[in-house]
């Protein structure tokens, strides 16, 4: 078996050995004197192009030229034919690489070829570099540069100046320049790093990498996730159909996505979110926060100024908003905790839990309960269909509820603060601090009402109707319930 | 046909069997995560494929050959003994007769030999044929929705045609240049992926 096995491989490296055809190659070699001003500017396909900037002031250029054919022969006949030009006008040294036509009667049907070079040429030229069918390479130059390319990497590595690249169905790299940098790249990903200057990028279907710019960085994608990270100035990202993740951003962020969440931290500035369809999250937020989002969560973390957020059908959570909070969620939970300024919530079908509240609350519900504690400045609640729960709530109240109960808390204060409570199908518990002094107007129907409080009583007295004077009096308290019993009780100390 | 699971081999055998086992897949989790799997292989065996220079192969064959035991039969009915003599001139008269190169070393793999040429044309055709069903699947989803997800995966899908072609007119004058080759494998790679993509996407909602 061994015996056949090796036979085999015997036979069929003959076969391979007659059928294989021949590999020429030649070189070109050239050294061009460049003259301060002069750009450099090559024109080429199929093949590599490496350039790398160098202190000379000459351009040394190195071409390898390989041609595959039925014989050595015809592969020499056909390099020969294929032309690397040269020429240093005024402006500018060109290089550029011509093939061979090869229509039907040219003879050239069976040969393949590739050019590649290796170019040395002055730091201080600019460059221009279009390439199809091959990688571009340059390294290493100080004037800044244009380089096209398609069907090939592309990759700018230490350099300078003022940089547009422009690739398609390659990837692009570019690490380590000092100068702005402008990228167009249709279905491949690009990488940049290390870049004393701006970012302008725009791709179609790749993925975006950008860390450490200096300036600002603006990224415009579709269909690919987006990544940037450390960013010196302002930064925008518009992006679809893929997450966008910004840390470390020196300025204002905008992010205008679509199908796909959004992850933003450590911005300096202000930063503006829009989404749809995926879960937008925010942390360390140097100033305001806007957010719009549909059909989509979003958790925020310590911002420095206000929120202005809207969403549907997302939970929403926010902590540690230095400035106020204005929420707008359709279908959707709402949990605030340690907002400074003033909060309003409106949304329906979702529970707001409001608590460590400095400014004044507003909560608009339909179909949801309410929960806040140590509220500040007062609360105005409106919702129904669901349980009021008030802890600790300093400053006036006004809660106005239908078919749910209402449980509120209030804390001693000096100043007059007007309460009112209504509901209907459900119970009012009130609990007061002990020293309160308040007006006190309560009534309900098919319910009591019940005080810890001695009440000095003005006019009738009934079950279910109270008018008299709580403490000193003074403050209007007013309590309207039906079907539901009302419960005026004193705080735990 | 009525696909069923007993007929998966035979689908990863036969591309043209490829699509009924698509659409078999969507209503059967086991084909779906076997068809899933063996498209991970695919994809990582194809990453996997190397080329490199053997200078020492052959020596070391022949070697081999003259190091095995003599055979028990006549050696007038071991035929290869003949053969051996003729291969080694063979490959002594190509070397002879292999005109000089110039001294520039060959870097890498840039061109392929007739041999691979056949291979990777018979692979690749087999490999559209597979492709164009799946665009057949797909695209019947994508002309039944106008959401912007399928606008998106259209638009990409025209300019991936579009690359494709261009890599092929290019083909057509350069057959055996390796980079165009890879190019061209790489765009069908992410038109498969990208079809793929729109029929899983399709199923999950």
């Amino acid at each position: 078996m061994i015996r056949r096995t090796s036979w085999l491989l015997a036979a069929f490296l003959l076969a391979s050995t007659l059928q294989a055809r021949e590999e020429y190659t030649r070189t070109f070699d050239k050294t061009i004197p460049w003259q301060r001003g002069q750009r450099v500017q090559i024109d080429h396909s199929l093949g590599d192009v490496v350039l790398r900037g160098a202190s000379a002031s000459e351009m040394v250029i190195h071409a390898v030229i390989r041609v595959s054919a039925s014989s050595g022969e015809e592969g020499r006949r056909f390099s020969d034919q294929i032309e690397i030009q040269t020429e240093s006008t005024g402006p500018a040294i060109f290089v550029r690489t011509k093939y061979p036509e090869q229509h039907t009667f040219s003879g050239w049907r069976n040969v393949s070829y590739t050019v590649s070079y290796q170019i040395s040429a002055p730091q201080m030229a600019p460059v221009q570099i279009r390439n199809s069918f091959g990688n571009v390479e340059v390294s290493g130059i100080k004037a800044g540069s244009g380089i096209t390319n398609s069907h090939g990497k592309l990759v700018l590595r230490s350099s300078a100046g003022i940089h547009r690249l422009e690739d398609s169905f390659g990837a692009v790299q570019v690490t380590d320049n000092s100068g702005d940098v402008t990228i167009e790249n249709s279905n491949g990903p690009v990488e940049v790093s290390g870049i004393h200057g701006a970012v302008s990028l725009r791709d179609r279907f790749g993925s975006v990498t950008v860390s450490s710019a200096s300036g600002g960085v603006k990224i415009v994608n579709g269909n690919g996730a987006v990544r940037l990270t450390d960013a010196g100035g302002p930064s925008s990202v518009t992006n679809s159909f893929g997450a966008v993740d910004a840390s470390g951003i020196r300025g204002d962020l905008f992010v205008n996505n679509n199908n796909g969440q959004i992850d933003a931290r450590g911005i300096t500035g202000s930063a503006e979110l829009n989404t749809t369809f995926g879960a937008i999250g925010f942390a360390d937020i140097g100033k305001q926060v806007t957010v719009r989002a549909g059909n989509a969560a979003v958790t925020g973390r310590k911002a420095g100024g206000g929120v202005t957020l809207q969403t549907s059908f997302g939970r929403v959570d926010l902590a540690e908003i230095r400035g106020g909070a204005r929420v707008v969620a359709n279908n959707g939970d709402v949990v605030l905790a340690g907002i400074v300024g003033e909060t309003r919530v409106k949304t329906s079908f979702g529970l707001v839990d409001a608590s460590q509240i400095g400014g004044p609350l507003v909560v608009e519900n339909n179909n949801g309960g309410v929960k806040a504690r140590d509220v500040e400045n007062g609360a105005n609640i409106r919702t129904s269909f669901g349980p009021v729960l008030l802890e600790r709530i300093a400053g006036p109240l006004d809660v106005a509820n239908q078919n749910g109960a209402i449980d509120a808390s209030l804390t001693f204060q000096q100043a007059c603060r007007p309460v009112r409570l209504q509901t209907s199908f459900g119970p009012v518990r009130l609990r007061l601090p002990e020293n309160a002094n308040y007006r006190l107007t309560a009534s309900t129907s098919f319910g009591k009402i019940n005080t810890e409080f001695p009440i000095t009583v003005n006019g009738a007295v009934s079950s279910d109707s109270l008018s008299g004077t709580v403490g000193h009096g003074g403050c209007e308290l007013q309590i309207i319930d039906s079907n539901g019993s009302i419960d005026i009780l004193k705080s735990k100390p | 046909m009525k696909f069923e699971c007993g007929d998966l081999d035979r689908a990863l055998a036969v591309p043209d069997l490829m699509p009924d086992a698509l659409l078999h897949a969507k209503t059967c989790p086991a084909c779906r995560r076997e068809l899933r799997l063996w498209n991970e292989i695919s994809r990582t065996a194809g990453q996997l494929h190397q080329e490199w220079d053997s200078p020492d192969l052959w020596p070391r064959i022949r070697e081999a050959l003259a190091a095995e035991p003599k055979p028990s039969k006549p050696w007038w009915r071991s035929w290869y003994w003949l053969a051996v003599p003729a291969l080694a001139l063979g490959i002594f008269a190509a070397v002879l007769l292999r005109p000089p190169r110039r001294a520039e070393p060959v870097r890498g793999r840039s061109f392929l030999t007739e041999q691979a040429l056949q291979e990777v044309e018979q692979n690749e055709a087999a490999y559209r044929k597979s492709i164009d069903k799946l665009s057949e699947l797909a695209g019947q989803k994508l002309e039944t929705t106008e959401s912007p997800l399928a606008v998106s995966y259209r638009e990409k899908l025209v300019l991936l045609d579009s690359a494709i072609n261009d890599v092929k007119a290019t083909l057509s004058r350069n057959r055996f240049n390796a980079q165009l080759r890879t190019e061209l494998a790489g765009l069908y790679r992410d038109k498969q992926k990208t079809l793929e993509e729109i029929l899983t996407r399709d199923s999950k909602n």
